[in-house]
C-alpha cells in the first residue's frame, strides 16, 4: 500500500493533477446552472425585506423597489421565534445524535459480523423504508399516548433513532472497510467493542458526518412527526411555528412573517452544511463500492 | 483534507450537546409553570380577584385548537371580558393556532384515538363532515342555542347541525356579496346600483368588456365558491334542510350552465388567474384592475387591504344580482363553527358552554365579530349598532355591513352532511374545472360527482 | 492506534467472529451476544416504532372505518374497491409518470454534471457541488410559495422561456403541465445531492485508468461512455433505486405546489398516491382504505425495485461480494 502511495506522488509530480485546464464555457455553463438554482432562494431572501403589504403586489420584481426591516422585528415581537428555534434545535440534535449512536452500533454487526438472521434482519428494515411514513401516523399517535411520550421532546426523538436509511448506509460504508485492520486488531488482542470503538468508530468518521447532515436536514424540516407529537404551542419547532403563521392557505397567511422565519430558519441549516461540506461530501466515498471492491 | 472539517465537526458536536444541555433546562422551566398552571394562580387568584368581592372564582382551564391566529387572540380576550363580568369562574384559555389542514387532521387523530382532543376547537366547514359521521365526537350545544335562538340568523346554525343537533357556532354569516371595482365599472359607464338581475350584471359585463377591456369577473377552476354559490343562490347546493344530498338537483346544473355561458357564450368571465381567488397570481392581477368583479362571501373583504393594496377607495361592496326580480340576493360561503369536544372533563362542560354562549352568542360578542375580526355577525339586532353604521373608508366610505342588513330576507341557507367535506374536494379538484375549462356539459359533471361520493358510502 | 491485549484470554479468532464457540469466551465475548449488544438498541426501537405500527396500519387496511371509533372487519374489500376507483388509478398513472420522469431526469443530468465538475475543464467545481445542494436546505412550505410565484403566468420561468421567444405557459394551471411542473421542483431539490453521490462515485476511480485514455487519444465523452459509466454502476444504481422510492413516495412536491387545493393539482393531475392515501385518511377519514393505499404502495414500489435491482445484475453481484470473501479466509 506504501509502495504504491509512492508510486502515485511521482506520477503526480511529473504529470499535471487534472486532466483538463479549467475552461471557459464549461464553467459559464455552470455559473448559467448555478443562477438558475439560486434564484429561488434568493427571491426568499429578497421577500424577507419587502413590506407586508407588497409582497405580493411587487411579487413579479426581482429588485426590490422598497426595502425594510419591519419583517424581522415583528417577527421577534409578534411571534415566539426563539422558542421555535430552540425547539428545533433541540429535536435536531436529539434525534440527530440519537440515530448516529444507534444506527452505527447497529451496522457493526450487520456489515462485519456472522450471526443468524442477519439478512432477515437487513431485508426487513430495507423494506420497512418502502412504506410511506403517513400510513403510520395513526398507529404511532396511540403508541405515543401509551407510551406517555405526547408532548414531550423525547416522544418526537425516539421514535426517528431505528433509522432504515442510516442503518443501510452505515452497514454500505462498513463493508468496505479492509479486513485486515480488523483482524489485525483482534490479533493484538482486541475484543469485538475494542474493534468496534478503535477501529471502526474512527474510520466512519466521514460516513457519521454525512449522516449527521442528512439526519439532521430531515430533522429540522420535518413538519408531521411533531405536529402529531406535540400538543402545546410552547414545544413547537420552527416548521410547526411558520405553519401556524400560515393557518390555512384562505385563512389569512402572514406572508411577511412566513418568509423571514424561514429565512432565519433555512440559514443555521446552511451554515452546518457548509461548515461541513468536505466530509459531508467525503462520507459518500465508498457507498457505491462498498463490500464488492 | 478531511481533518479541518472534522475538527468542525468536533466543534459542533460539542456546541450542540451543549445547546442541548441549555435548552432543555430552558425547556425545563416552560414546561413546568405549564403542567402546574393552578400553583401561581392561587397566589395571584385572591388579590385579583378581590374588587368583584366575595368568593374565589373556580379556575377553568380550557385548551382551545384554531387554524387561525386572529381567532386564539379573539377567544381569549373574550376570556378576559367573561372573566370581569361574573366572579363564580375565572376560564383561562390555553389556545393554540396550527395550520388549516394540520390542526383538522390533528383533531382526527386525537377523536380516533380516544385521548388527546383540545376542550374547545374550531372545526372548518368543509371539514365537519367526518365529525358527524356515526357517533359524533362533539358535545351537543342545544341549550345556548336555543335560549338564543330568536335573536339569530338561524340559517346560520344549519352547517352544524346533525339530525337537529347544532355542534358548531360559527365566527360569521359569510353572505355572499359582489365586489366591483368601480374604478373600472365607472369607466365603462356602468351603474352598478342599477344592477339587479343577472342579466343587468350580463350587460354591464358586456359594456366593460367593449369599453375597458377586461373581463367582468373571474371564476374559480380549482376552487369551489364560483360555482357553490351560484348554486345555492339558484335553490340548489349540495345538501338539503333533512341533510340529504342533491348533486343532481336541476337548480345545481342550471347555475353552472349560466356560469359556462358567461365564459364561454357572454365571454365576460374568465378563469381566475392563478385558478382560485386566494392566488397569488389572482391578487396580483384584480390589484392591477384586470377584471371588473368578483362574487365572494363576505370574509373575503379582509383580502383587499392584506393582499390588493393598490385598489383602495375603489371597491364597493353590493349584493349578488338575483336569478329573477325580487329573488334571493346572497347565500351563505365558509364557516368556521367552534365547538366542545366529547374528550372535555365533564365537570368543565357547564363552564365551557357558559362561556362559549358569552363568547359568541350575545349582542357584544356579536359586534365584536364585525369591530375585531371584520366578520358579518348572525345577530339581527347588531346590524343597528353604530359600530356597524361606520363608512368605511377602503370600501367606496360606504358602511358596508348596513347593506348586508338588507340582504338578510333574501337569503338562502347553506346546508351540509356527511359527505361535504368530499363533495368540497371534488368540486375544487375536477368539477370546476371540468365545467369551466373544459366546458363538459354540466349534467355529465355533476352525475360523476354524484358517482364518486354514492361509491365512498 | 491499537493497544496491547488487556488479557491474553480474549484473543479473538483470525477470521472475524467465528462461527464456532470457544469453550473459554466469556458470556460478554461470545458472538451471538456480541451481535445482540450492538443491535438490541436498533432492534427495540425499530420493532416498537416501525414494526408494530406497520402491523396495525396493515390490519387496519382489512376493516371498513368510516367514523370515529367504528372498524368493521371486511376482509379484502378495501383491496378490491381500490381496483375501479378511479382516482386511484388516476394517482397511480400521475406516480408511476412522475417517477418515470425523475428516472430520467435525476440520474443521467447529475450523472453528466458530476463527471463534468470531476473533469477538471470547470473552475472551482467544489463551489458549484455547494450552491447546487443548497436548495435541499430550505423549508418546503416556502418552497411551496416561491415556486407558486415562479411558476405563475406572469413568473420567472415564462419570462426565462421569453427571452428565447417561447410562449408563455400556465405551468400550474393546466393537467398537461402538471406533471413537468413537479418535475421542475424535483429537479430543483435533488440534483445537488445526487450530483454529490456521483461525485463521490467518480473519485474512487483511479486517475490513471483516465491517464491511459487521454494517451490512447480518447476523447473527454469516450472516457465518460467508458470509464466513468461503468466503474459508477453500483452508484447509479443506489441513486436510481433512491429515486424510485422517493419517486413512487411523491408528496410534498404537489403538497406545495398546488398547496391550497390539498396537493391535487388542476382536475388532478398532480394528485399522487400518498396525497390520495393523505386526503382519504384525514379528509375523508377512511382509514381502512387509506391503509390498503398504503400496503399497495408498499408492495409496487417492492416489486419495482426488485426488478430494477434485477436489471443492473446486483443479486448475483451481492452473491460474490462480502460473504464469500470472508467465507474463503
Amino acid at each position: 500500500m506504501t509502495g504504491r502511495s509512492a508510486i502515485d506522488a511521482v506520477v503526480k509530480l511529473t504529470r499535471p493533477r487534472k486532466l483538463n485546464a479549467p475552461r471557459f464555457l464549461p464553467t459559464l455553463f455552470m455559473v448559467f446552472l448555478a443562477v438558475l438554482f439560486v434564484i429561488p432562494l434568493y427571491w426568499l431572501v429578497v421577500t424577507s425585506f419587502r413590506p407586508a403589504d407588497r409582497i405580493f403586489a411587487d411579487a413579479s420584481q426581482l429588485i426590490p423597489t422598497s426595502v425594510t426591516i419591519d419583517n424581522f422585528v415583528a417577527l421577534f415581537r409578534d411571534a415566539p421565534f426563539v422558542r421555535w428555534f430552540s425547539n428545533s434545535f433541540i429535536l435536531t440534535a436529539g434525534s440527530t445524535l440519537g440515530s448516529l449512536v444507534v444506527v452505527t452500533m447497529a451496522a457493526y454487526p450487520l456489515s462485519r459480523l456472522q450471526f443468524p438472521f442477519r439478512n432477515t434482519i437487513f431485508v426487513t428494515v430495507l423494506v420497512t423504508y418502502l412504506l410511506p411514513f403517513h400510513l403510520l401516523l395513526i398507529p404511532l399517535f396511540i403508541l405515543m399516548i401509551d407510551l406517555g411520550l405526547i408532548d414531550t421532546h423525547l416522544g418526537v426523538i425516539l421514535p426517528l433513532w431505528a433509522h432504515p436509511f442510516g442503518l443501510f448506509f452505515m452497514r454500505q460504508y462498513m463493508l468496505s472497510i479492509p479486513q485486515e485492520l480488523l483482524d489485525a486488531a483482534r490479533v493484538d488482542g482486541a475484543s469485538e467493542y475494542g474493534v468496534f470503538f478503535r477501529v471502526i468508530v474512527p474510520l466512519v468518521k466521514p460516513a457519521l458526518a454525512t449522516l449527521a447532515i442528512l439526519f439532521s436536514l430531515e430533522a429540522w424540516n420535518d413538519l408531521l412527526w411533531p405536529l402529531v407529537v406535540m400538543r402545546s404551542p410552547e414545544n413547537f419547532p420552527l416548521t410547526l411555528g411558520i405553519g401556524s403563521l400560515l393557518g390555512g392557505a384562505s385563512f389569512r397567511p402572514q406572508w411577511h412573517l412566513i418568509m423571514t422565519a424561514s429565512l432565519l430558519a433555512t440559514l443555521p441549516i446552511v451554515v452546518v452544511f457548509v461548515m461541513l461540506r468536505k466530509s459531508f461530501i467525503g462520507g459518500f466515498a465508498r457507498l457505491g463500492t462498498g463490500g464488492k471492491e | 483534507m478531511l481533518t479541518k472539517s472534522v475538527r468542525y465537526l468536533r466543534i459542533l458536536v460539542m456546541v450542540v450537546v451543549l445547546g442541548m444541555v441549555v435548552a432543555a433546562c430552558g425547556g425545563q422551566s416552560g414546561s413546568d409553570t405549564t403542567s402546574a398552571p393552578d400553583a401561581p394562580a392561587e397566589t395571584e387568584a385572591p388579590g385579583e380577584e378581590e374588587p368583584s368581592g366575595g368568593g374565589e372564582a373556580q379556575v377553568v382551564d380550557l385548551t382551545f385548537w384554531t387554524f387561525v391566529q386572529a381567532h386564539a387572540d379573539f377567544i381569549e380576550s373574550q376570556a378576559a371580558d367573561y372573566n370581569a363580568s361574573q366572579s363564580d369562574v375565572e376560564i383561562r384559555i390555553e389556545s393554540t393556532s396550527i395550520d388549516w389542514d394540520d390542526m383538522h387532521n390533528r383533531l382526527l387523530i386525537a377523536l380516533q384515538s380516544g385521548t388527546g382532543a383540545p376542550d374547545l376547537v374550531d372545526v372548518e366547514i368543509s371539514r365537519f363532515g367526518p365529525f358527524s359521521r356515526g357517533e359524533v365526537q362533539l358535545h351537543p350545544l342545544t341549550d345556548i342555542v336555543e335560549r338564543n335562538s330568536e335573536n339569530l340568523v338561524s340559517e346560520r346554525l344549519a352547517p352544524y347541525m346533525v339530525d337537529g343537533v347544532p355542534y358548531g357556532i360559527d365566527y360569521h354569516l359569510g353572505a355572499f356579496l359582489m365586489y366591483y371595482n368601480t374604478e373600472i365599472t365607472d369607466a365603462a359607464g356602468v351603474d352598478i346600483d342599477a344592477i339587479e338581475t343577472w342579466d343587468d350584471y350580463i350587460e354591464a359585463g358586456l359594456k366593460v368588456k367593449e369599453e375597458v377591456g377586461v373581463p367582468m369577473t373571474t371564476i374559480e377552476t380549482s376552487g369551489g365558491f364560483s360555482l357553490n354559490g351560484l348554486m345555492l343562490l339558484n335553490g340548489g347546493g349540495r345538501y338539503d334542510a333533512s341533510n340529504n344530498r342533491i348533486l343532481e338537483d336541476p337548480a345545481n346544473i342550471e347555475a353552472a350552465e349560466f356560469i359556462q355561458d358567461l365564459i364561454f357564450e357572454q365571454e365576460i368571465a374568465v378563469a381566475a388567474p392563478g385558478t382560485h381567488h386566494h392566488a397569488v397570481e389572482f391578487f396580483e392581477s384584480f390589484n392591477a384592475g384586470g377584471s371588473a368583479s368578483l362574487w365572494m362571501p363576505q370574509w373575503y373583504m379582509i383580502r383587499f387591504p392584506e393582499n390588493m393594496p393598490d385598489v383602495e377607495g375603489k371597491i364597493k361592496v353590493r349584493p349578488l344580482p338575483a336569478f329573477e326580480p325580487g329573488g334571493a340576493v346572497t347565500t351563505m360561503g365558509g364557516g368556521t363553527g367552534t365547538a366542545i369536544t366529547r374528550q372535555i372533563d365533564p365537570d368543565k362542560v357547564e363552564a365551557a358552554m357558559d362561556f362559549l354562549e358569552f363568547a359568541k352568542l350575545t349582542y357584544d360578542a356579536q359586534v365584536k365579530l364585525w369591530t375585531v375580526l371584520g366578520f358579518d355577525p348572525f345577530w339581527l339586532e347588531v346590524y343597528d349598532d353604530p359600530a356597524l353604521q361606520e363608512p368605511d373608508p377602503w370600501f367606496g366610505n360606504e358602511p358596508v355591513m348596513a347593506s348586508i342588513k338588507d340582504m338578510l330576507d333574501r337569503l338562502i341557507p347553506e346546508y351540509t352532511g356527511p359527505h361535504y367535506a368530499e363533495i368540497s374536494a371534488r368540486m375544487g379538484d375536477v368539477m370546476a374545472f371540468d365545467l369551466f375549462v373544459d366546458q363538459k356539459p354540466a349534467a355529465e359533471v355533476f352525475a360523476e360527482a354524484e358517482a364518486e361520493i354514492a361509491g365512498m358510502e | 492506534m491499537l493497544r496491547a491485549p488487556k488479557s491474553p484470554r480474549l484473543l479473538g479468532g483470525e477470521g472475524g467472529v467465528g462461527q464456532e464457540r470457544r469453550p473459554g469466551t466469556p458470556f460478554l465475548q461470545r458472538p451471538g451476544v456480541v451481535a445482540t449488544v450492538f443491535l438490541a438498541p436498533f432492534l427495540v426501537l425499530f420493532f416498537v416504532f416501525r414494526v408494530w405500527p406497520i402491523i396495525s396500519a396493515v390490519s387496519i387496511s382489512f376493516q371498513d372505518i368510516q367514523s370515529i371509533g367504528q372498524g368493521e372487519f371486511i376482509g379484502l374489500g378495501n383491496y378490491q374497491s381500490l381496483l375501479d376507483d378511479e382516482r386511484f388509478s388516476a394517482a397511480l398513472r400521475n406516480t408511476a409518470m412522475y417517477t418515470g420522469g425523475t428516472l430520467l431526469l435525476l440520474v443521467p443530468i447529475p450523472l453528466m454534471l458530476a463527471a463534468l465538475l470531476h473533469s477538471g475543464s470547470v473552475k472551482a467545481p467544489g463551489a458549484f457541488r455547494t450552491i447546487l445542494f443548497l436548495p435541499l436546505l430550505a423549508g418546503l412550505v416556502v418552497v411551496g410559495v416561491v415556486f407558486q410565484l415562479i411558476l405563475s403566468q406572469n413568473g420567472v420561468m415564462n419570462a426565462g422561456l421569453g427571452l428565447f421567444g417561447l410562449p408563455s405557459l400556465a405551468w400550474l394551471e393546466v393537467p398537461e403541465l402538471a406533471l413537468p411542473s413537479l418535475l421542475i421542483v424535483a429537479v430543483w431539490r435533488w440534483t445537488g445531492i445526487n450530483i454529490v453521490y456521483f461525485s463521490t462515485g467518480l473519485a474512487t476511480i483511479p486517475n490513471d485508468l483516465y491517464e491511459a485514455a487521454v494517451i490512447d487519444g480518447a476523447s473527454g465523452f469516450r472516457r465518460f461512455l467508458h470509464i466513468s459509466l461503468p466503474l459508477t454502476k453500483p452508484i447509479i444504481l443506489f441513486v436510481s433505486v433512491l429515486t424510485l422510492i422517493g419517486g413512487f413516495q411523491l408528496f410534498v412536491e404537489p403538497f406545495i405546489l398546488w398547496a391550497q387545493q390539498g396537493g391535487v393539482g388542476p382536475n388532478r393531475a398532480g394528485m399522487s398516491i400518498v396525497v390520495l392515501l393523505y386526503r382519504t385518511a384525514f379528509t375523508n377519514f377512511q382509514l381502512g382504505l387509506a391503509s390498503a393505499i398504503g400496503v399497495v404502495l408498499a408492495l409496487i414500489i417492492m416489486v419495482t425495485a426488485i426488478i430494477q435491482l434485477r436489471a443492473f445484475g446486483f443479486f448475483s453481484r451481492d452473491e460474490t461480494g462480502s460473504g464469500r470473501r470472508r467465507r474463503s479466509r
